[in-house]
């Protein structure tokens, strides 16, 4: 007696990788591929930087000191014209560390003065033009130092490092420029119109 | 007399099937490749990072301060980063995931370089992609800023999946502005 089975053939199939347990969905930035021979997909990451604006500047010691330059002028020199160094400068002598950076465009560095007519002598009316008082920097051609004025005002542009970006240093160093005979005497200091600011503006 | 029945090989169960005795036949497919960068919500995943004006340029790398949408399956600002290789096993391949990152982010005419972008991977903690015992893990690194910057090669059939928190490295003064750019990865089996 013959015993028939039904046989139920399937011929399947099956992709290999198909049932994987979570398998993804079709998403953006999820991608999928099959087949036979080289295969190669891809997907993409985006990413945002936002960088602020910022201005630092700095003339001589950092933080909240405020650096006094001082000459003193040798009797037998006076009103020859040979200039005189001095003391005070945080880089030796009458020589002054200046940085400036910034990224948002040309800086303008402006000289202003708290006197009203130069450096007044401490008893007497008599006044030292601050064009009396040279400035030389190290790197006139990027980070020129104004020139000081009684009325204040002048004006220096550091170069530009690259697109909108300033990063310069250099040192300013003072002189006495000795070409006039002044009453003898002590002249500015903070408070007798002896103290200079610098601003430096970004647009 | 009795007729033994013939012996059946079921090698794949069907659901469809009753109490009936069946012949499944899986023939060899081709292979497979699976890419996910990021999370599973339908829009290319974008990772920020916004520098503190005091910190501009002077080296203290920046961490991203957030990446959208988040992804459940990796800590807070990290990416996940999932990439699956499937072969016969008689015929094991190679399959190596690449990185383009020649693009540089922009701003208007200003840039930055993706040099300057790192990551740092770490295991993922679990979730839907149950990617926690992915055999294959995915080096830290920096981009190259070129493209085909080869992140890991691996045989199949296996799985490369780690979640990857970028920093910006902040060695530059760059111009103000908010520079934004894509990266491309490429997940390839010759």
């Amino acid at each position: 007696m013959k015993t028939k089975s039904t046989i139920l053939k399937a011929a399947l199939a099956v992709s290999f990788g198909a049932t994987l347990a979570g398998a993804l969905p079709a998403q953006a930035e999820s991608t999928s591929v099959n087949g036979a021979g080289a295969l190669s997909t891809t997907a993409h990451l985006d990413f945002s930087i936002v960088i602020p604006r910022f201005l630092s500047f700095r003339v001589g010691t950092t933080g909240a000191t405020i650096d006094q330059i001082t000459f003193t002028v040798p009797a037998t020199s006076i009103g020859n014209s040979t200039p005189i160094a001095g003391t005070g400068g945080d880089a030796g002598g009458t020589a002054a560390n200046v940085s400036v950076m910034g990224n948002g465009g040309q800086i303008t560095i402006t000289e202003a003065n708290n006197g009203t007519g130069g450096l007044k002598h401490a008893t007497l009316a008599d006044t030292i033009s601050y064009s009396e008082i040279t400035t030389t920097s190290s790197d006139a051609a990027n980070l020129g130092a104004p020139t000081l004025s009684n009325a204040g005002g002048n004006t220096s542009t550091p170069v530009l490092s690259s697109g909108n970006v300033t990063n310069r240093t250099a040192t300013w160093t003072y002189a006495y420029a000795n070409t006039t005979i002044p009453s003898a005497g002590t002249y500015g200091t903070s408070a007798d119109g002896g103290r200079v600011t610098y601003t430096a503006s970004m647009p | 007399m009795k007729t033994p029945l013939p012996r059946l090989a079921c090698i794949a169960a069907l659901a469809t099937l009753g109490a009936q005795a069946a012949t499944v036949v899986i023939n060899n497919g081709g292979g497979r490749l699976i890419l996910q960068i990021g999370s599973t919500a339908a829009t290319i995943n974008q990772v920020d990072f916004s520098v503190p004006g005091a910190n501009v340029g002077d080296g203290t790398p920046i961490v991203s301060s957030g990446v959208t949408p988040a992804d459940p399956t990796c800590p807070t600002n990290s990416v996940l980063i999932d990439a699956q290789a499937r072969s016969q096993s008689s015929n094991p391949r190679t399959a190596t995931l690449s990185v383009d990152s020649s693009a540089p982010l922009t701003t208007g005419t200003f840039t930055i370089p993706f040099t300057q972008i790192a990551w740092s991977s770490t295991a993922p903690g679990g979730g839907p992609n149950a990617c926690l015992d992915a055999p294959v893990t995915i080096p830290s690194g920096v981009f190259s800023g070129a493209p085909g910057q080869s992140l890991i090669s691996f045989v199949t059939s296996q799985r490369a999946c780690v979640c990857a928190q970028f920093s910006y490295l902040n060695q530059s003064i760059v111009s103000a502005g908010t520079y934004t750019g894509r990266v491309t990865y490429t997940l390839a089996m010759p």
